[in-house]
């Protein structure tokens, strides 16, 4: 059976995880700042020496590649291409926010990933408890998201919804003023690392791996450039 | 034979290179990103990560490929760890180390400007230390002692604007294509100096500041602009590169003899300029003055693997921590 390295560097946590079938072997998780590019190959290198495995072991690497932190989705994007690439093995990546998710299917609630996307908006979408896609991804600003879900869950079953994700915590309280009883955030340790989802969901999928120079990142906004390049070009346009 | 995979990635160019014993190049490839960024007028940060990353894994496996050399074949791969735009850095230095484990290939960690020193052993191997380094690009402009391999000590530097941002500012004003060095050079060609912009001599030091020029450039085609008088864009640009190739040479020319070097080395992507090279040449006439073939004075990784060579047979090797830095000083830099 295949062994499945994934990989999350996407957000404010860094986790790694080793999969095989529907067993965990080995997981890291990191929660100390944004040190992704510095950590990320030592842990992996500590995880697999702990496990008694070597990066020969390893027959996929699963990344989370986006939404998140543009820097981050490319230290975790381009380590795992350069394993896939260095080991002559192929890719798989996998969304970020269906990774995070992932921690916290089957708990009887809709799943409600939420990652900080700066400029007052969270990266998001919406997850049945099984973990199926009910919104496709998104930028949103948390007091939509929150008029959004109080209109869901009004007309779904279950009405309860839980928070996973970096911007969870930051975001818990308006969330629970707003859906009064029906808000739930994931406990810290399931809160902030894709790794383990990330390598399983992969697992269910291994006829989407690609090899390596066709995994992009999926940033979900344009650079800052680009849109205002574009708002430009449109304004002339409407001349 | 010693061989090095090398990877370059710190602002619009992915790059990649294999070198062997005595700076023979076995490849040399180079992606440039200049027609994306020519839509913006210059390098815009975000945009050169999201490039780097999808251009790193083709990039690197076509120098393999044109080395004809497996990843089993090599003996270490090098990278630039900075100075330079944080977010494309990462990129290769992520790449770097992950293809280094996962091979089983030890790291070296290379900075940017020990690279752009180290491109003239790529063309004159027989190049000795110790030598005087004029560094010029599009981020950095900086006159350093070479001392010997690894050993460098930055004498001075731009305070404000690098000289190849100069030409890009300066060219963008003028109608110019970006980068501003090719464009004001190929313009200047049709033009004479006549118009006498300030260059700051900064005396005493070794440092350069070029944002007065810049300034001056601009508020000239204000005026001229207001007044409805006509101007030689060629004359314009002639002036505008005159006024940054004085200064450069000048203090080039003068740490060498104050120091005592009778090599002068021109790096860096301004390196390229005609007229930079004729000066330094024409101010110092007893001097051997060396600079690179324009496509190894833009950035490349064929001298991040000449500046790895040195260190692999030192022994001086990057460990899995490595991380990019957006600034790294050089300072007697090993």
């Amino acid at each position: 059976m295949a062994k499945i390295l994934g990989i999350d560097a996407a957000g404010k946590g860094l986790s790694l995880a080793v999969a095989e079938g529907d067993k965990l072997l080995a997981s890291a998780c990191l929660n100390v700042g944004l040190t992704h590019s510095q950590r990320l190959l030592p842990v992996l290198a500590a995880m697999l020496d702990a496990a008694a495995l070597t990066i020969q072991d390893i027959d996929l690497i699963a990344v989370t590649n986006g939404p998140g932190s543009f820097t981050g989705l490319r230290i975790g994007l381009a380590t795992a291409k350069g394993l896939a690439e260095g080991r002559g093995i192929k890719l798989l990546p996998v969304s970020t926010l269906e990774a995070e998710a992932y921690a916290v299917r089957h708990m009887g609630a809709y799943i409600c990933p939420v990652l900080d996307a700066r400029r007052n908006e969270v990266y998001t979408a919406l997850y049945t408890p099984e973990g199926a896609e009910v919104w496709p991804p998104a930028a949103l600003a948390p007091q939509a998201l929150a008029e959004k879900l109080r209109e869901f869950l009004a007309q779904n079953e279950p009405q309860q919804v839980i928070f996973v994700g970096d911007a969870a915590d930051l975001y818990i309280e308006e969330m629970r003023q707003a859906l009064p009883g029906q808000a739930l955030i994931a406990p810290p340790e399931r809160r902030l690392f894709g790794a383990p989802g990330c390598a399983f969901l992969a697992g269910e999928r291994l006829e989407e791996a690609l090899p390596p120079e066709r995994a992009a990142a999926f940033y979900l906004r344009l650079s800052e450039a680009e849109r205002n390049r574009n708002a430009r070009l449109q304004a002339e346009a409407a001349k | 034979m010693v061989k090095i995979l090398a990877i370059e990635s710190s602002c619009d160019e992915t790059a990649a290179a294999v070198i062997t014993d005595g700076y023979r190049l076995l490849s040399n490839v180079v992606a440039t990103q200049i027609p994306v960024h020519q839509l913006y007028g210059g390098v815009v940060p975000e945009i050169a990560s999201r490039e780097h990353l999808n251009a790193v894994v083709p990039v690197v496996r076509r120098a393999l490929d044109d080395a004809n050399v497996k990843l089993s074949d090599l003996d270490a791969v090098a990278v630039t760890k900075g100075p330079g735009l944080i977010g494309s850095l990462l990129v290769g230095v992520s790449y770097a180390k992950a293809l280094a484990f996962a091979a089983g290939l030890p790291l070296i960690a290379v900075h940017h400007l020990e690279g752009h020193m180290n491109a003239p052993f790529l063309e004159h191997p027989e190049l000795e230390f110790p030598y005087l380094a004029l560094v010029v690009s599009g981020s950095h402009s900086g006159v350093a002692l070479a001392e010997k391999p690894g050993y460098y000590k930055l004498l001075g530097q731009s305070r404000d604007d690098a000289a190849g941002e100069a030409f890009d500012k300066i060219a963008r004003a003028l109608g110019l294509p970006y980068p501003g060095g090719p464009a004001i050079q190929q313009a200047a060609r049709e033009g004479e100096p006549v118009y006498d912009f300030p260059s700051a001599w900064l005396e005493g030091t070794y440092d350069f500041s070029f944002s007065g020029l810049k300034s001056a450039v601009l508020n000239f085609l204000n005026q001229k602009q207001m007044k409805g008088e006509a101007y030689r864009v060629a004359d314009v640009a002639a002036s505008a590169q005159e006024a940054i190739v004085r200064v450069l040479a000048a203090k080039a020319v003068r740490a060498a003899r104050e120091y005592g070097r009778d090599t002068i080395v021109l790096a860096g992507g301004v390196a390229a300029n005609q007229a930079l090279r004729e000066r330094v040449q024409e101010l110092a006439p007893e001097m051997r003055v060396i600079y690179p073939s324009p496509q190894f004075c833009t950035d490349n990784a064929a001298m991040i693997g000449a500046a790895a060579l040195g260190k692999f047979a030192r022994g001086e090797f990057a460990d899995l921590s490595l991380n990019a830095e957006a600034n790294l000083p050089l300072y007697f830099y090993a």
